[in-house]
């Protein structure tokens, strides 16, 4: 892990909406071929901090960040544009969210714009990236029908695929599993797993099995009077049997963490 | 005292009265003028030409000035309908700015349409010199459909849920290509249902062309902008009532006010069909 290089850095982040402080002074890194969870209680800026990395905060109201966020080491505000950026880092969000139109249209919906395609190309590539997230063999006789008509746990994978045509190095997830079955939710998981050999990966959830189950990494953040900030981090094993703030301790008591030690 | 009971079964009787009288007057309107301009129809009187001042003939050339009108006013007003409804809804978002373009457009859909027949004379036939022509009634009508179907467009872009939005952006699509990839294709239904409202408005007016576009007589099909007017549907009912002690000239007058109506209805259900079909897009996602 400590070989492994940082993709992401955020040093002293705080983001305050209007006059209340939403997550204060957050730093924390992201590393390569990782799986970093954030976890905590609602309200701890868990999704904020997510937005914050790719700039999805940008355009909301009455938000202002401070502090400096990184991607490979250069300023995310300066690096490039913010469009570019997107590029190199994904999101899939809790609600899985498919686009009116075909199958086809919504996994070439982002790539579309950013890079060219010959015609020949794209159904090996539709192939590729359907086989990446294990939906080609339920999905390959139906490309140009409605993606409505996908399962939920299909959908959200769809939007895995959508996300990893446009190829990004970081994908952040937003509890991508929280309107999940379980079957659905091991599928995602399995996928994090594969993910993860060649992607940075941080995952916000509130299922701590899960977190046990996929993460290299645990970040907890506490929630206090409605701002977020970290408390500890580490990995889960050492986070789970043997947390150093009485804030985690507490949480993780709450969550019956007894259900899920090492 | 009048016990509640009474007063709920009051104002029940009212709201119901009050239903049945639109609807009555309107199936009234209807009613008439389709019996009286029934007697007039024919394929005669459709698609060929008027005679003797309109006493006889048809109305071919008027019909075909109406949808030269309406076609280009739709040609116009949907761009800028679309315009506007972007900086609204997009660009102006939850801005200081939007509540004052949306109070601009609100007062323009408000002005009297003699006013814009005014304005059209003033400086199109006069200061630009064109005469009567076809394209300064389009442009006249596009200005009158503009505010509705810019403030249907911006509605329907504003119910494209956040998530699309959201979802777009973090593909890295730039504000352009998500107005073109989502906000475009999403309000469709409500730009069409706005446009289809405006025009059922605009096919029947007759204050901002009878200056500035139409003629009553002398007209037939357009060879150019400059002095080129057309006859229309709304300014030929107009002159036939005038003469109307003609018993010739008023079932003529019906007979066109029948065509003419049968114009805004398909406009009024085309509206409503695309208005459904928006509600229902809002609704699946």
């Amino acid at each position: 892990m400590t070989n492994k290089q940082t993709l992401v850095e955020l040093n002293h982040i705080s983001v305050t909406a209007g006059s209340h402080l939403i997550v204060d002074n957050v730093s924390l890194k992201i590393k390569e071929k990782s799986v970093t969870s954030l976890v905590g209680p609602s309200g701890a800026g868990k999704s904020t901090l997510l937005r914050v990395i790719n700039r999805l905060t940008d355009r909301e109201d009455g938000l202002r960040v401070e502090g400096q966020a990184c991607y490979r080491e250069k300023c995310i505000y300066t690096c490039c544009q913010v469009e570019d950026l997107r590029q190199y880092v994904g999101m899939v969000f809790q609600k899985p969210c498919v686009f009116p139109g075909s199958i086809e249209r919504n996994l070439l919906f982002g790539v579309r714009h950013h890079k060219k395609m010959n015609a020949s190309e794209i159904p090996f590539f539709l192939e590729k990236i359907l086989k990446q997230v294990h939906l080609w063999t339920e999905v390959k006789d139906r490309l140009k029908k409605s993606a409505s008509i996908l399962s939920m746990g299909q959908k959200q994978r769809l939007c895995f695929a959508r996300v990893l045509a446009v190829n990004p190095e970081v994908m952040l997830l937003d509890e991508p599993t929280a309107s999940l079955d379980p079957h659905s939710t091991h599928e995602i998981e399995s996928l994090i797993h594969e993910l993860k050999q060649e992607k940075a990966i941080v995952l916000v959830t509130h299922d701590l099995v899960q977190v046990r189950r996929v993460s290299d990494e645990l970040i907890f953040l506490s929630a206090v009077n409605g701002t977020g900030r970290v408390v500890e981090s580490g990995t889960p094993e050492r986070i789970f049997n043997r947390p150093e703030q009485e804030e985690t301790r507490h949480y993780l008591s709450r969550h019956r963490i007894e259900e899920v030690k090492l | 005292m009048i016990s509640r009971t009474l007063k709920n079964q009051l104002f029940i009787t009212f709201s119901r009265l009050s239903g049945f009288f639109v609807l009555a007057l309107l199936a009234g309107v209807i009613g008439v003028i389709a019996v009286k301009g029934m007697g007039a129809i024919s394929f005669n009187f459709i698609f060929s030409p008027m005679q003797e001042g309109g006493l006889s003939g048809g109305i071919i050339f008027q019909i075909a000035g109406t949808i030269i009108l309406i076609t280009t006013a739709l040609v116009i007003s949907l761009p800028l309908a679309t315009g506007a409804a972007i900086v609204k809804s997009i660009y102006w978002k939850d801005t200081r700015q939007a509540g004052a373009y949306q109070f601009f457009l609100y007062v323009l859909n408000g002005m009297p349409s003699i006013l814009l027949g005014v304005f059209g004379f003033f400086f199109f036939v006069k200061f630009l010199g064109w005469g009567k022509s076809w394209l300064t009634g389009g442009i006249l009508l596009a200005i009158m459909i503009l505010p509705v179907a810019a403030i249907s467009i911006a509605g329907g872009m504003e119910r494209i849920p956040r998530e699309y939005i959201d979802n777009a952006r973090a593909l890295g699509l730039s504000t352009p290509q998500i107005i073109r990839s989502v906000y475009l294709p999403q309000s469709f239904s409500s730009m069409l249902s706005g446009l289809f409202l405006g025009l059922a408005r605009a096919v029947g007016e007759t204050a901002p062309i009878m200056f500035t576009a139409t003629v009553f007589a002398g007209a037939v099909w357009p060879d150019g902008i400059i002095e080129n007017p057309v006859l229309s549907l709304p300014y030929h009912i107009f002159n036939l009532v005038q003469e109307s002690y003609d018993p010739r000239a008023a079932s003529n007058a019906w007979g066109s006010a029948l065509v003419l109506m049968v114009f805004a209805s398909v406009f009024s259900m085309l509206t409503i069909i695309f208005r459904l079909s928006a509600h229902e897009e809002a609704r699946g996602s």
